[in-house]
């Protein structure tokens, strides 16, 4: 019997399964896995912060991924200065962090801080994978124009595809908090959360002209 | 797959050598290398860049889908222009040529062979748009989003590799004895010496020197 092309109607998916220790193990031996965990597979992400499964292993992942994938951005930027990208992103992080434990204990939101710190490391991880995608594209350009001035150079583009990156790692923290139906706790209070953000696109600026990528 | 990146080779090739001609036939030679690996630089430069999009947007998609869809949405853009060769060749033998500071007819074939270009990446873009919709099960708007992301992208850095690699037109009374095989990082007319400058000055263009 042949199938047909449109078939039944597709059955009410089950909640998504955690990531296991075995499958997080994995992914530390071969970050790379981070494509899935972090940008494929949202809402197995969403049920390991829901479910509090295995979140310091998490975020260890994430945070090596957050350094490692934003490592050949930066040697391509500066070969001098390679660990500028991940510092931009992660320094970033981590100096906005503790406003975003304290604002949402003070407001009461049922949020640990390992499940809080892998929401945050959502933005700086898919951020830093974007910027692997972009690093080909960002040599090529770096090797086809001129690096004596001019009114558009390859620094001015790394700038912006630095920006689609950070906007990417936010808008995959929003897509998991928002879209999913399952944060719901933690977006209780979305204010805070969008306070936070652009709380963090500020200080990113910052770092970026601190550490003179701007 | 190697099908069809022999036929994306030949499809680009012939079309590049048709867009040369208009100038002569060193360039119409050239493009016959010159067009191709446009195509294929462009496409290898971006791989990761596809692939990371794809996550983001549907995350059903393999690595090797995303090359897949990628080769043949360059195949199916080459392939359609290979098909208007014969019209861009006559095109090119019939325009009035420049001559001196008159451009002739140069720029009205430059921008009809843009046109053209647009219109078959238009088309190809649907008809992959369609694949992914009926193949992978993607919805209409993810398929969309995934096919201009991809899109953008090829532009944002074919451009580049465009403006490093040209002449791929040439002004043809402009016949230097020995013209580069890529004139890459060379200020243009206008003064602009990458693509996105080139972009820029047509926005906003510099002021002319007396």
């Amino acid at each position: 019997m042949t199938e047909s092309i449109v078939g039944p109607p597709e059955p009410l998916s089950p909640p998504p399964n955690p990531f296991s220790r075995k499958e997080l193990n994995k992914t530390l031996a071969m970050p790379l896995r981070l494509l899935e965990v972090v940008l494929a597979e949202r809402g197995r992400l969403v049920a390991n912060i829901t479910g509090r499964r295995d979140l310091a292993r998490l975020a260890l992942a994430m945070l090596l991924g957050s350094v490692l994938f934003a490592l050949p951005y930066g040697a391509v930027l500066s070969p001098s200065s390679f660990w500028d990208i991940a510092t931009l992103f992660v320094g970033s992080m981590v100096i906005c962090f503790p406003s975003l434990l304290v604002f949402s204990a003070y407001l009461g939101v049922a949020i640990s801080l390992t499940q809080n710190l892998v929401l945050a490391l959502i933005i700086t991880t898919a951020s830093a994978l974007f910027c692997f995608g972009f690093f080909p594209i960002l040599w090529f350009l770096r090797s086809t124009m001129a690096d004596d001035g001019g009114i558009v150079t390859a620094e001015h583009i790394s700038i912006g595809l630095l920006t689609v990156s950070l906007i990417a790692g936010i808008c995959q923290l929003n897509r998991c908090l928002f879209v999913d139906k399952a944060l719901r706790e933690v977006r209780s209070n979305p204010l805070l959360l969008l306070f936070w953000q652009g709380l963090l696109i500020f200080i990113t600026y910052r770092m970026a002209t601190v550490l003179e990528i701007l | 797959m190697w099908r069809v990146l022999i036929s994306l080779t030949l499809s680009s090739a012939l079309y590049g050598f048709t867009i040369g001609s208009g100038h002569s036939w060193l360039y119409a030679s050239r493009n016959l290398i010159k067009f191709p690996l446009l195509i294929l630089t462009t496409g290898a430069i971006c791989a990761l860049a596809y692939f990371v999009l794809a996550r983001f947007l549907a995350p059903r998609l393999s690595f090797r889908d995303v090359q897949k869809l990628v080769v043949l949405l360059f195949r199916d853009t080459s392939v359609l222009l290979a098909s208007l060769s014969p019209v861009s060749f006559f095109l090119a033998m019939t325009m009035v040529q420049p001559a001196g500071d008159d451009l002739g007819e140069y720029p009205l074939i430059q921008g009809i062979n843009v046109v053209l270009i647009a219109i078959c990446g238009s088309i190809a873009l649907v008809r992959q748009a369609q694949t992914l919709l009926r193949d992978h099960g993607l919805g209409r708007a993810v398929s969309t989003s995934i096919i201009i992301g991809w899109l953008a992208l090829s532009l944002f850095t074919g451009g580049q590799g465009a403006w490093y690699m040209r002449p791929f037109f040439g002004i043809a009374s402009r016949r230097e004895a020995n013209p580069p095989f890529f004139l890459g990082t060379a200020p243009d007319f206008r003064g602009a010496r990458n693509f996105y400058e080139a972009v820029y000055n047509l926005v906003e263009p510099p002021p002319r020197n007396r």
